[in-house]
């Protein structure tokens, strides 16, 4: 008797953390989409009388900055508004190509196996014999940078997280007695592909997508931190964290806040992320 | 006569690790139309292989060299799987051993079941909606509107195989490969599995292949019956006469055997 409800109370738990991370993301899709509105102050403008001032909590405040200024007296608060529209186009768009490629390349090489197996097993091998984040800063070296080189740097990076879970469960699924079944019954390759292991992916290729998302703002960070993301001139949360590593003991404000944005970020991504791979999965549902 | 199914001289094995091990050593089988035939073996007699062979459903590792199976004027045992299920996938179906691993778990039933129908009936999306009430009104599951939006783990085991049973006997088949479907489940149920089975094939006049260990069970449910031995067929006889006068030595163990079991647990 005890086993429902132990089963309830996970189900609640994960109900809540889908929530939780739910909301926040939601909070930042708003604050992305709304932030000419929303941003008291133009994010570019500088004001050189006005630098390093202090959030409204500390002395040496201006009220008209609500969390302090940059060196060149650009509003932080600002900035961070419009740093977040950059990290959820890359979290969302880099994320999702990442797994459509790595979900297609898995379901097909774990399904067909033989030698469209084996070239994308030693492809994934080898990719990820490079270490990540040098072979992104590689990449957007060569591609030059921009939003759209982000994004491809963090799709040829990452496609391999997807390609190699999804080959796996696709093995699994392979073999189950449903499979054979469905080759009995005279279903195509395509059709069992899609309509029998697809769906049996899905609860962990969501739980992926989510936790990737995190990562790509994390990576999108680290690339504005070496200044190769995005042109200097738009505001993203790790161009924000470099700008602001060089005035730390003077101003450690202005590379913290935009940290404190990326660990809330990724922590609500993953929250949901785990939330969603206990409520989606059916079988463990029950 | 006349026979659905015809194997003649049926030879496969398993190569591992450049190891040949043979399973089935010349097997000929023949099933009448309309008739349920038993096939009986110990475990390991290769009882699923020839069922996997006839499915088309072998493993990788598993491969038939020699023989045939004749269906319908054409060899299974040569076909490729393209032919497969342009000539016999539609014909040929089966009831599977175990009912909690064969229906997909994370899809519906209703959708599972109406796959099946738009495949090889060609129904549109609502039509095959309605067969498949109909069809699981068919084999006595109440409630049949509240199954087909259940998963397959909310369904017990009795439950998931008369779906299973329903998915056989959906696309009006010619044979039906039954391959111990009683084994997991338990004793009451498995009266109540059997006696639908009997009653469906009756209806439907579509021939059985029903495989099992249980000579009790065979007794219950087929009209003829094949004994497997290490790969190959010793007797082949219509059930009333096997029970009664065996010829083969290991037909014989296998009555006495089954007798002195069905003693001792009378004797409880």
């Amino acid at each position: 008797m005890s086993e429902p409800t132990q089963s309830r109370r996970v189900h609640q738990s994960s109900l809540i953390r889908v929530w939780l991370g739910g909301i926040v993301i939601g909070l930042f899709f708003l604050i992305a989409v709304f932030a000419p509105w929303i941003a008291p102050h133009d994010p570019l403008k500088q004001d050189l009388f006005s630098g390093l001032m202090a959030p409204f909590w500390l002395d040496n405040h201006d009220p008209a900055f609500l969390l302090g200024t940059d060196s060149l007296g650009r509003d932080v608060l600002s900035r961070l508004i419009y740093g977040t529209q950059v990290a959820l186009i890359v979290a969302f768009i880099a994320a999702s190509l990442a797994a459509l490629l790595g979900t297609v390349l898995g379901l097909l090489a774990g399904y067909y196996g033989g030698w469209l197996d084996t070239v994308v097993s030693r492809l994934v091998e080898i990719w990820m014999a490079f270490p990540p984040v040098l072979l992104s800063i590689v990449l957007v070296a060569v591609i030059g940078t921009g939003l759209h080189s982000v994004v491809i740097a963090i799709v040829i990076i990452d496609w391999t997280r997807f390609c190699r879970v999804v080959r796996a469960e696709t093995l699994v699924q392979r073999e189950q007695e449903y499979i054979s079944s469905a080759v009995s019954i005279g279903f195509e390759r395509w059709t069992i592909l899609w309509r029998e292991i697809l769906p049996n992916v899905l609860p962990l290729l969501v739980t992926l997508l989510t936790l990737e998302m995190g990562i790509a703002v994390i990576v999108e960070a680290i690339l504005s931190f070496v200044g190769l993301s995005v042109s200097s001139d738009q505001a993203t949360w790790g161009g924000l964290i470099q700008e602001g590593r060089q005035y730390v003991h003077s101003a450690w404000w202005v590379m913290s806040l935009p940290m404190i944005c990326i660990i809330i970020a990724v922590l609500a991504f993953n929250a949901l992320g785990d939330g969603l791979r206990a409520i989606l999965d059916p079988v463990m549902r029950r | 006569m006349n026979a659905v199914l015809d194997v003649q001289n049926l030879y496969l094995g398993v190569s591992q690790n450049n190891r040949y091990s043979p399973i089935l050593n010349g097997v000929n089988l023949e099933i009448q139309r309309s008739q349920i035939h038993g096939l009986v073996g110990e475990s390991g007699a290769g009882k699923s292989m020839l069922a996997k062979a006839i499915l088309g459903i072998l493993p990788n590792s598993t491969t038939i060299n020699k023989g045939y199976i004749h269906f319908k004027g054409s060899d299974l045992a040569g076909m490729s799987r393209y032919e497969r299920r342009q000539l016999a996938s539609r014909h040929i179906a089966m009831i599977p051993q175990d009912p909690m691993t064969s229906l997909n778990p994370v899809r519906r039933i209703g959708s599972q079941l109406g796959d099946v129908l738009r495949l090889h009936m060609k129904l549109n999306r609502i039509l095959a909606q309605e067969r498949v009430l109909e069809l699981l009104n068919d084999v006595q599951i109440r409630d049949p509107k509240r199954v087909v939006h259940q998963y397959p783990f909310e369904l017990s085991g009795g439950m998931r195989q008369r779906v299973l049973i329903a998915m056989a006997f959906s696309c009006k088949p010619e044979l039906i490969i039954a391959d111990e479907p009683t084994t997991a489940l338990d004793v009451t149920v498995q009266h109540q599995i059997l006696q639908l089975i009997k009653q469906l094939q009756s209806e439907t006049g579509t021939s059985v292949l029903f495989i099992s260990h249980d000579l009790g069970v065979i007794a219950k449910i087929c009209d003829y019956v094949s004994i497997l031995h290490s790969g190959n067929i010793v007797e082949m006889q219509s059930a009333i006469n096997l029970f009664q006068n065996p010829l083969n030595k290991y037909t014989k163990n296998l009555l006495e055997i089954t007798s002195h079991y069905y003693r001792f647990e009378n004797a409880d």
